[in-house]
């Protein structure tokens, strides 16, 4: 867990969601398309190509101001390890419906293809969801929250309770609850037909008798308003939240969004598309600037797409965006309005050496991250895992190559289209450590200054035969870690070939996300999501 | 005052309304606080509504917005300045609504009810609810407290004016960029109340840390503060401390904040001397000027003027004509036309010689620009050339670039031009218009876009106010007249159009002897769109012409149409036979003892809310009312006495508070016929198939032209004609009787 010990961390399953036996068939909008932690890790959120979000969130309790506290507290002491988060199902909405574009006699799929957290404001979580055409903005408030957050200031606005008011008061008390029952009903519903929360994580959670969770709960609750009659009532729809979309950012796409990206100045946020990206405020919806233009005048001009755009963390005039050429452009947005021309280029040069029609495919990038401080680049493309310095755009500082084995099969690869695949990657909070999907549910895990050969391999699954390269982990000493974390680790084969990567080109782990604070990590696989921690 | 006393059953539906599920309904009792509040009194607003809408802050944005709205104009109904207090609480939870425009509309309302409060109260509840709202967890409370310092400053303690200082200056530099963003904008408003002393040194000192914020948007605010906290400061101090900050945010790297410094820059010129202007901001505004960013050359050169009024005559023929010469041919055409659109107003800043030497090649390069909103905005503000130097110089190339516009492919360039017309005929005189541009606008008249025509139509209208009837009889009468016989039936439609607009402004002679009999004639059309829209425009020139001509021209010609197979023709003549008969009633005064006595016999009803003929005596109601507003001017009855229209405001309230049901039967059954564009508006589904059915069985007429007869016949003088009340009736409250209607519809299909 010391980040200065250059060794691969030791992973361990904690928790999946929506775990499938072998023998089911997925159904295609269950599956999983998008992952993505929020500013605390309190939170994450799950999108799936059926145009569904759900939200987990922590078990121990809400992110009140003291929990953080104690959080880092905890992280200095190095008691992080024994102390990892373990998420439960909070909420789920449909955000995207299927659409029907006449003027261009197009379909929209309701495909959720990105998902970003918003500054949470006044006690409920701020979310923008992308599909292919339309970026909308939920609002997850708590209903619990909300009520307890009614009767604490009515505590404390009214020392005194006047019968009058209470009356009004309760009358309104009263058509609360009655929304939080009517919501909660169409969940249970929805939630008993979803394979994301298929009965068993379900169950398991709130079904098996575990006092020791049920308690902190209660006792949570508690601690927060003592002793105040009405509250106890409420306290049963505490995890009812239910959600609001707050606006609809549409029509300034012609074609398909493939990300959106906050800016560190809390008003701005960008969605790019295969040629553009356009630039827009929170606060209006009816208005975006389109900040950089592709778009050739001769479509059969055209050379290169835009994949991927994330802005700075911490600069806001700071703007990345990766291209199916293999370029990673750095744009200044102080310099101009159109940042089509400004651009600082990251690109490898080795990789131009010997090009050929194939090269040219495996060259573009699915994905790029930046860590939380800025200073590098994370980029995904077919083969590999890079790492590039923002002072050095002539090569990356390391690179890691996840499916060198697969060269021989490219051309197979390209006539199935299996080479289209899109592959995300992530960094941990502190940046040292790397994790990108490969086939197979294979999770790989590198850390900064080990090579391609040192990281560790993970199979996303509740049984993970974990494969194990040459550096093989201790065994595992726990069989199970609790009654909830359902994992237990063994130790994997120590023969693996080549052939056995690359054999289940079906099941592919694209989608994932690295806590911000601890080295846990959301994967998506199929319809699961798969929680790591180390 | 009436209201008191009226019952109290329509404030307890309000009330209960509050509460209510549907949205719709809940935003109409907020709207209605102030009347809930006086029936229920100062005490009882204070001690149970108050509290009540406290907790009632997890509503839709669009109440919040409302209630905040109402409570800042609410101190009366609390029981005055010294009940102040009360109201603070429920603005307070809505300064921290997520929602912006709640938060801001909580904070104003805020702003205006502290700047009544008595200064004890301001101390003792108004800036500890400010160091709360400081204080709050949650940005958005800190957000909101920026905005009201300067409400609580001035009449704070010595001690306290210190402690709301540190606390400013802590949200000055807030994690979250929004608080910053806030404090920066909010910042020329407190620093309006502090005193110099402080102003120079705490408050100064947090402008200068705004302006080093890493984030272009809290810069770009502080850049917005300049100019008004430049005004606060001595001349001397403003060029010492602003005048540099200024000239370092003209050479920002941002763009944005470039920008910024380019639409403030003239105002802050009014705050400092003459001589930094020149030294300083002149060479900044002119880097500007030459900005490599289109959009900050497009915020400068839209400032252009403004910035050469400040300057003497020499400075801007020195220094910025260049300047405006070389964004004359700049490669952005928004650039050019942002400086076509001021650069007409340099020519009285700069004098007639160098406006007719340097100038009026730049007026004519802009005029024969490709793109032609640069040549649209030169037109527009044709008349300030024209009080230098005259139009004759300009008038070689303008006829060109006028022609060109007005056969622009872009439907939207040719409406332009059209509006511009009357302008540029009063600038060029007749003469040259009846040569050069009186073609072009008969051409528009048969223009393939119907917003052209109608334009164009409109435009004869406003030329033969210009140029007077004799004018109008001369030239455009005779051209128009001729389209009665083109063979395109949209074209006789203009005509139409064109008619009823000109009829008006010609008088009443030319009507009677040269439209008219074009319109009579216009009515035996075999295009049934042609022979309805005569019925509109004879219905339009009744308070034309005489009542004998009414009589003897008009009343027979719409009795045909009445018989006409069309409906629609049919129902626009009857509608025109209406409005015959109500100006004949209107223009007599016994009719006003009518209305009131419809008034009184509506008023007398023991209890109208559950009568169920209501609805119809509202309808007779609105309809008195409706000659009454649009025929003011003929009346000589007092209709500002106050108390007949309290009167009937009352009887119309009780009215529409009764049950929407019983209203909704009788306004289902009784839709007019509806179709045609003039009444899409009207257009619904459960009315749309009552008439189907209607049209089949062939009634819809014979009991719209029944139903007109009896009013005529047992003269009541109300006049009572369904349509009109109708469309009072949704006007008042469209969307929720849309939302009903909705819902009505598909039951009924179903």
């Amino acid at each position: 867990m010391n980040p200065t010990t250059r060794q691969p961390l030791q992973w361990k399953f904690s928790q999946v969601f929506g775990e499938r036996s072998s023998d089911d068939e997925i159904q295609d909008a269950d599956r999983i398309s998008t992952v993505e932690f929020d500013k605390s890790g309190d939170y994450v959120a799950v999108g799936d190509r059926g145009g569904r979000i759900v939200i987990f969130e922590t078990k121990d309790g809400k992110n009140t101001a003291d929990q953080h506290y104690s959080r880092n507290q905890l992280e200095q002491l190095d008691y992080v390890s024994l102390n990892q988060p373990e998420y439960r199902y909070k909420t789920e909405f449909q955000s995207h419906e299927p659409e029907f574009d006449y003027l261009k006699s197009l379909e929209i799929e309701e495909k959720i293809n990105k998902l970003k957290w918003c500054t949470s404001l006044s006690g409920s979580l701020f979310i923008l969801s992308t599909n292919d055409k339309t970026i909308k903005l939920w609002k997850a408030q708590d209903v619990g929250i909300y009520v307890d957050k009614l009767l604490h200031c009515y505590a404390l606005h009214h020392g005194v309770v006047n019968e009058n008011s209470f009356g009004l008061w309760s009358q309104v008390k009263d058509r609360k609850v009655k929304k939080a029952r009517e919501i909660d009903s169409p969940h249970q519903l929805l939630s008993s037909e979803n394979t994301l929360l298929s009965e068993r994580s379900f169950i398991n959670e709130h079904g098996t008798p575990s006092f020791a969770n049920g308690s902190h709960v209660e006792s949570g609750a508690n601690s927060i308003f003592p002793s105040q009659e009405p509250r106890s009532k409420i306290a049963n729809y505490e995890d009812t939240a239910y959600a609001r979309c707050r606006r609809v950012y549409a029509h300034a796409h012609d074609f398909n969004i493939n990300s959106i990206s906050n800016n560190s100045d809390g008003e701005t946020f960008i969605s790019a598309d295969d040629l553009r990206i356009n630039l827009w405020n929170l606060e209006v919806s009816n208005q975006s600037f389109n900040i950089i233009d592709m778009k050739p005048s001769n479509m059969e001009e055209l050379t290169e797409v835009i994949t991927s755009a994330e802005f700075h963390p911490i600069h806001c005039n700071l703007l990345a965006y990766s291209s199916s050429r293999g370029f990673i452009r750095l744009v200044d947005m102080r310099q101009s309005a159109l940042c089509d021309y400004s651009a600082r280029i990251f690109q490898d040069e080795e990789c131009h050496g010997s090009r050929s029609f194939l090269t040219e495919i495996v060259a573009s990038i699915t994905d790029i991250k930046f860590p939380v401080d800025g200073r590098h680049i994370l980029s995904r493309d077919y083969m590999n895992l890079k790492l590039w310095d923002m002072h050095m755009d002539s090569s990356p500082v390391a690179t890691f190559k996840i499916h060198e084995h697969l060269r021989p099969k490219l051309c197979d690869f390209y006539n199935n289209d299996t080479i289209f695949d899109k592959f995300e990657c992530c960094l941990s909070g502190d940046g040292l450590h790397f994790a990108t999907g490969s086939y197979s549910n294979l999770l790989r895990i590198f850390f900064h200054g080990g090579g391609s050969d040192e990281g560790a391999t993970i199979e996303a699954s509740k049984d993970p035969n974990s494969i194990k390269n040459r550096k093989p982990l201790p065994r595992a000493r726990r069989s199970s870690l609790s009654n909830l974390t359902r994992g237990f680790y063994k130790q994997g084969h120590e023969s693996t070939s080549v052939d056995e990567y690359s054999l289940n080109s079906s099941s592919k782990l694209q989608h994932l996300a690295w806590h911000p604070c601890t080295y846990l990590i959301a994967c998506a696989s199929g319809n699961s999501l798969f929680f790591y921690h180390a | 005052m009436s209201t008191v006393e009226a019952p109290l059953y329509p404030i307890a539906v309000l009330i209960d309304e509050l509460k209510n599920d549907d949205i719709q309904l809940r935003l109409n009792s907020i709207r209605r606080l102030s009347t809930i509040a006086r029936a229920l009194g100062e005490e009882r607003t204070r001690s149970e509504l108050i509290p009540f809408l406290s907790e009632n802050n997890d509503d839709d944005d669009e109440v919040l917005l409302a209630m905040a709205e109402e409570l800042g104009v609410f101190i009366p109904y609390v029981g005055g300045v010294e009940h102040a207090h009360v109201l603070l609480t429920p603005l307070e939870t809505l300064c921290t609504v997520e929602e912006t425009c709640v938060r801001d509309k909580a904070v104003e309302s805020l702003c205006k009810i502290g700047s009544q409060m008595r200064e004890n109260d301001l101390i003792e509840r108004f800036t500890p609810l400010v160091k709360r709202l400081a204080a709050g967890e949650w940005f958005t409370a800190r957000v909101s407290a920026c905005g009201l310092f300067h409400i609580a400053y001035p009449s704070a303690p010595e001690t306290l004016k210190t402690e709301l200082r540190s606390i400013y200056g802590q949200l000055c530099q807030d994690d979250m960029p929004m608080v910053r963003r806030s404090a920066a904008s909010n910042l020329w408003k407190f620093a309006g109340t502090v005193e110099s002393a402080h102003l120079k040194a705490d408050i100064m000192q947090m402008f200068e840390d705004l302006t080093q914020d890493d984030q272009d948007t809290v810069r770009l605010l502080a850049v917005e503060g300049c100019a008004a906290l430049g005004k606060l400061l001595e001349p001397q101090d403003c060029a010492a401390r602003i005048l540099p900050v200024i000239v370092n945010f003209s050479q920002d790297k941002s763009w944005r904040v470039r920008y910024m410094v380019a639409n403030q820059l003239y105002e802050l010129c009014e705050a400092v001397g003459p001589e930094p202007i020149r030294t300083d901001l002149l060479p900044a505004y002119v880097r500007l000027l030459r900005d490599n960013e289109a959009e900050v050359r497009i915020a400068a050169a839209g400032k252009v003027t403004k910035f050469c009024q400040i300057l003497s005559p020499e400075l801007a023929i020195q220094h910025i004509l260049p300047c405006v010469k070389e964004l004359s041919l700049d490669s952005s055409q928004h650039v050019r036309a942002a400086l076509a659109s001021v650069v007409m107003g340099m020519a009285p800043v700069l004098g007639k010689d160098a406006t007719i030497e340097q100038l009026l090649p730049i007026f004519l390069s802009l005029l024969k620009d490709e793109f032609p909103d640069v040549r649209l905005n030169i037109i527009s503000k044709l008349d300030q050339v024209n009080q230098v130097i005259g139009i004759d110089l300009l008038s070689q190339s303008l006829l060109p670039a006028i022609v060109e516009l007005a056969e622009d492919r872009h439907w939207r360039v040719r409406l332009a031009i059209i509006e511009y017309i009357p302008l540029l005929a009063n600038q060029l005189g007749v003469g040259f218009f009846d040569d050069k541009l009186g073609g072009l606008c008969m051409q528009w008249l048969q223009d393939k876009v119907y917003s052209i025509r109608d334009a164009a139509a409109n435009n004869l209208k406003r030329l033969a106010e210009e140029f007077g009837p004799d004018w109008a009889m001369q030239h455009i009468i005779p051209q128009v007249l001729e389209i009665a016989n083109d063979s395109h039936y949209l074209h006789r439609m203009t005509l139409l159009r064109a008619i009823s607009l000109l009829g008006p402004v010609m008088g009443s002679e030319i009507t009677c002897s040269k439209l008219l009999p074009v319109v009579v004639n216009a009515s035996k059309d075999r295009v049934p769109n042609i022979k309805f829209n005569v019925a509109k425009v004879l219905q339009s020139l009744i308070s034309v012409v005489d009542q004998s001509v009414v009589e003897k021209t008009i009343r027979p010609c719409l009795v045909e149409l009445s018989e006409d197979p069309d409906v629609d023709v049919r129902y626009f003549a009857v509608q025109g036979l209406q409005s015959i008969d109500q100006w004949s009633v209107n223009t007599r005064p016994e009719s006003f003892f009518l209305i009131h006595l419809a008034s009184q016999t509506s008023s007398r009803r023991d209890s109208p809310i559950n009568c169920p003929t209501t609805p119809l005596a509202l309808q007779a109601l609105i309809s008195t009312l409706l000659p009454i507003s649009l025929f003011p001017m003929d009346l000589d009855m007092d209709y500002e006495d106050d108390g007949f229209y309290a009167e009937i405001r009352r009887q119309i309230l009780l009215l529409t508070a009764e049950d929407d049901d019983d209203y909704q039967e009788t306004e289902t059954n009784n839709s007019p016929p509806t179709r045609g564009a003039a009444n899409l508006c009207r257009l619904r589904h459960a009315s749309y198939f009552s008439w189907c059915a209607g049209e089949k069985t062939n009634s819809a007429p014979t009991w719209l032209s029944n139903l007109w007869r009896n009013d005529n016949s047992n003269r009541t003088g109300t006049g009572v004609f369904i349509p009109h009340i109708n469309n009072s009736r949704r006007w008042r409250r469209p969307s929720r009787m849309r939302k009903r209607k909705n819902t009505q519809a598909t039951t009924k299909q179903s």
